[in-house]
């Protein structure tokens, strides 16, 4: 469950990112985030992490209200949520599977696990057989698969994608979709930030769109 | 998935002590060898450290040794008759024999040794080559003397005794011996007073250097740090790695320290035993004992410990947004 009421997020240049956004996301609902560049798709996404912080109104989060959330919590919170980066960020100096084992790592799970389910990630993205190679010997698109092996392997409550498609041809990009899509129906959260247009009007999902910061259509709860 | 079904399979909450307990070694043993496996990659740097850690601790380790050594020397010195107490002219023998030992009662008094003006007059008649009686011949005079020999070395203990036997009827004098005592008390507070100075000076460049080469690293490793967080790690986690290269660093580092001084003694230990021997003092030799040794590297553990947290610490609220 996401709501963000009334936020405004003004970064330290003065420019205003997202303006008085309210919206209402379901647990268990898929929602893709689109607008054009610069509309503040990533900010909204960054304040949901808290890699960013609103300058006003409430982010809440699975009932929490994160501007309570500080120190460790920080950390507790964002395991329950997965991301997807536009800029990827994996680690250049270990392997593709090292880079998806980390997020499990951190949170405690079994080693037999660990194996188990970092496996069972890169076989959704298709990336089974790069499990020892560098991020950095492989093509863009396999890196943005190999970030949402990482973001899908703790099984989140919560995913989040940025761009997650922006690297991959329209087939590669539909089975990303498919996945995405079965995350929700087994209960995750998931929101979409995205250009592509022609694929999420195919997919009879909620569509919010920004302008300039500013929620025009998708906020309520339907 | 059910609620219960998702919180069991995530491991987050509700997980058990001893899983906790066990993932909380697992990370301090991939700390261990993230940091080992790092310090081998940059060979050079790290042994360019190590090194400059080593030096800088050694000064002090060396200086102890020889503030350790001039105190053991003081003890060692022939404390001599510190105090000379002369008789006035009309005290008999008797009486002085009677003082002395009323004298050598006193606590701080260790032995005392009386010596008689015809005693006086035969040791001043050999000393001048004269013979005893034609010195007897000009009259002696020379009165009787006792020569205190004290427990203690301090100038106050002297200083007490001294006050004391001023007040003393018989007594006509007392002649103090304590110049060379002051002096040598002197350089012995001046060594001490040295060394903590480097003490202070080699704890300060060492936390320096430490956080200084933590800086760094979290600096270069800015991006996995940022990284690491993102996906849930708190700060104890990313911090780990940077305690245990502050750890290794401080234990390398010492051990150089030790390295050095251990030959700083060797090397020294020839002539200070001619010295010694030429002295006629067996005993007198440098010292670096086994718990200052220990506590050398022990300082040094801490001393990377705790730059390397400050550091880390310092440097991850800087890339942290707030
Ligand atoms: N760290 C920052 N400091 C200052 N301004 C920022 C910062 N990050 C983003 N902005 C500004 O905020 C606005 C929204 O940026 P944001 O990254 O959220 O856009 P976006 O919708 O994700 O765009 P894109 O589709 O190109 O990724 C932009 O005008 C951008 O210049
Ligand atoms: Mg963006």
């Amino acid at each position: 469950m996401i709501e963000f009421d009334r936020v405004s997020k003004r970064y330290d240049s003065g420019r205003d990112a997202l303006r008085e956004l309210s919206l209402f996301i379901e647990p268990e609902e898929l929602v893709f985030l689109t607008g054009h560049s610069g509309a503040g798709k990533s900010t909204l996404l960054k304040l949901i992490m808290i890699m960013e912080r609103q300058t006003r109104g409430r982010v809440i989060v699975n009932g929490n209200d994160l501007q309570a959330v500080k120190g460790g919590g920080i950390a507790k919170h964002r395991q329950d949520i997965g991301v997807v980066f536009q800029d990827h960020q994996l680690l250049y100096d270990r392997s593709v599977y090292d880079n998806v084992a980390l997020p499990l790592l951190i949170c405690g799970f079994e080693h037999r696990d660990i194996g188990r389910r970092v496996r069972a990630a890169l076989d959704k993205v298709g990336l089974l057989d790069k499990e020892k190679s560098n991020p950095e010997a492989l093509s863009g698109g396999e890196q943005q698969r190999v970030g949402i092996a990482r973001a899908v392997a703790s099984r989140p409550k919560i995913l989040l994608a940025d761009e997650p498609t922006g690297n991959l041809d329209p087939a590669l990009s539909a089975e990303i979709m498919a996945l995405f899509r079965a995350f929700s129906r087994a209960g995750v959260t998931v929101l979409i930030a995205t250009h592509d247009l022609a694929l999420i009007s195919r997919m009879q999902h909620r569509i919010l769109t920004l302008k300039d910061g500013a929620l025009v259509t998708g906020g309520g709860r339907d | 998935m059910t609620k219960a079904g998702q919180a069991a399979s995530r491991g987050t909450s509700k997980v058990s002590f001893a899983r906790r307990f066990a993932n909380w070694r697992l990370h301090h043993r991939l700390a261990r060898r993230d940091t080992l496996g790092r310090m081998g990659r940059h060979w050079v740097s790290t042994l360019l450290t190590v090194l400059v850690m080593g030096v800088v601790l050694s000064l002090p380790a060396a200086l102890s040794m020889g503030v350790l050594t001039l105190d053991a020397a003081l003890a060692e010195v022939d404390r001599g008759d510190s105090i000379t107490v002369m008789t006035h002219d009309s005290v008999s023998l008797a009486q002085a024999s009677k003082l002395s030992e009323e004298l050598a009662s006193l606590a701080l008094v260790e032995s005392v040794s009386l010596v008689s003006k015809e005693q006086a007059l035969t040791e001043l008649s050999q000393w001048l080559g004269l013979s005893p009686e034609v010195l007897a011949s000009l009259g002696n005079p020379l009165p009787h003397s006792i020569s205190l020999r004290l427990t203690s070395t301090q100038p106050e203990a002297l200083q007490a005794v001294t006050d004391q036997l001023a007040n003393n009827p018989f007594v006509a004098d007392v002649l103090l011996d304590m110049e060379w005592l002051t002096r040598l008390q002197s350089i012995a507070l001046f060594g001490e007073r040295l060394l903590w100075a480097f003490v202070a000076i080699a704890l300060l460049a060492c936390l320096l250097i430490i956080g200084n080469t933590i800086r760094l690293a979290v600096e270069n490793r800015r991006q996995e740090v940022l990284v690491t967080k993102l996906v849930g790690a708190n700060n104890a986690y990313v911090i780990r790695p940077f305690l245990y290269t502050g750890f290794a660093y401080g234990a390398a580092g010492g051990l150089v320290a030790l390295l050095i001084a251990y030959s700083v003694k060797y090397w020294l230990g020839g002539p200070i035993e001619a010295l010694a021997n030429s002295y006629q003092a067996p005993n007198f030799a440098l010292r670096f004992p086994i718990p200052l040794a220990l506590g050398l590297l022990l300082t040094a553990v801490v001393l990377g410990i705790v730059g390397a947290w400050v550091s880390a610490r310092r440097q991850l609220k800087l890339i942290e947004p707030r």
